[in-house]
């Protein structure tokens, strides 16, 4: 497996003034490039002994939490559209009224107690995956003046090699905080960015219970070129 | 094959540890070295909402694979790993936090390590950075610069 460089704008500057957090955090060298068997090893498997029911972020308290019902689903593929199989998937999010249930979530919004709000699960043989959850709102954030984050889920996701790992988030479409929000507008490349917005799906939307989002997610890596071609 | 881009990156955020501290693990299996250290950002301050990941190709470190921590209060961090083999780093690590756009691979070796094919395509005027810092015994100490003077190489692999 070989890892192509990104193409320009295509990853987030490390150092992206108008977020502010980066300007003491981003690092200023280029990232040194390195040839690594680890890179393309496929050891790290997360999968064989956790147990894996937290697909249904709805199901986590007594009763349901508030908010509206939504399932996300889509196919993890690499960059030659081969899925990734087997892989975990990592999800965190805020309730329906834009607050985490962390100790560090000082927003005056209600908490849920019925939404901890985090998920995981595993990619089947097709690649895909589903999860139940609710719509989070949108949240405040002290970055700048009446700064709010798009309505967004967080993602973590392993692949099936090490180089794959991914942490991004997955945002809804049409949001109208698009415009504003300096971690969204991070990544210089439009296509870039619209990729990491789901769709609305009627197919995927269950009659009388919860509507449908579609994110498809690409991780790096290449099938390698055989030597001699 | 189609051409498709990968799906870009996106900070992990302050509020990442309830989602993903199922899988917090600071102790692997075998474990006879105690790495601890700080991440520290550009002026120095130590970055209190950050995460590692530790790893080791072939070796489960734990019964998830890996180890993952989170910094304190004070920047801090503490894994307990095997001893290195030969021209190998002690582990791959990957550094989140929130204002980090990215996650950045890199890794931490010790004099075991400082002979294999990694080091060798480090430049050598910054590979101090990956170098931990005997402090005792099979304690060792090693800081993540994110930012700045003997800012840690991070990598992109090829
Ligand atoms: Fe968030």
């Amino acid at each position: 497996m070989k890892f192509t460089s990104p193409r320009p704008g295509q990853l987030p500057n490390n150092v992206h003034p108008p977020y502010k957090s980066t300007l003491a955090r981003g690092p200023h060298q280029p990232r040194v490039e390195v040839l690594s068997r680890a890179a393309a090893d496929q050891s790290l498997r997360l999968t064989r002994s956790i147990a894996l029911r937290d697909a249904d972020l709805t199901s986590q308290g007594q009763s349901a939490p508030l908010g509206q019902a939504i399932t996300v689903s889509g196919r993890v593929v690499d960059e030659d559209g081969r899925p990734i199989r087997d892989s975990l998937i990592e999800v965190w999010q805020c309730n329906a009224a834009g607050r985490y249930a962390h100790v560090k979530d000082d927003h005056d919004a209600p908490l849920d107690a019925d939404f901890p709000g985090f998920g995981k699960m595993l990619t089947d043989s097709d690649g895909r995956y589903h999860f139940k959850t609710i719509k989070p709102g949108a949240y405040p954030w002290g970055n700048h003046h009446n700064a709010w984050r798009p309505a967004h889920i967080h993602f973590s996701l392993f692949g099936n090699v090490y180089a794959q790992r991914l942490i991004t988030q997955m945002y809804f479409p049409d949001d109208p905080l698009f415009p504003f929000d300096p971690i969204f507008n991070s990544i210089a490349d439009k296509a870039a960015r619209a990729r990491l917005v789901s769709r609305f799906s009627l197919d995927e939307t269950v009659s009388g219970v919860s509507l449908g989002y579609v994110f498809d997610i690409v991780l790096r890596g290449r099938s390698a070129t055989p030597t001699g071609i | 094959m189609s051409e498709t881009a990968f799906t870009t990156h996106q900070t992990i955020g302050p509020f990442f540890h309830d989602g993903l501290r199922w899988a917090f693990v600071a102790d692997a299996k075998d474990a006879t070295i105690t790495l601890t250290g700080r991440v520290l950002d550009g002026s120095g301050t130590p970055v209190s909402d950050a995460m590692l990941e530790a790893w080791r190709p072939g070796a489960a470190l734990s019964d998830v694979g890996l180890l993952r921590v989170a910094t304190d209060k004070d920047g801090r961090y503490s894994m307990r790993l095997p001893a290195a083999r030969s021209g190998e780093p002690l582990a791959h690590i990957c550094v989140f936090a929130r204002g980090l756009l990215n996650h950045y691979f890199t890794a931490v070796f010790d004099e075991a390590g400082i002979d294999g094919d990694l080091w060798a395509q480090i430049p050598e005027a910054r590979r101090a950075t990956l170098l931990a810092t005997p402090i005792n015994g099979e304690h060792l100490q090693w800081d993540v610069k994110l930012q700045g003077d003997n800012e840690t190489v991070f990598f992109d692999y090829r």
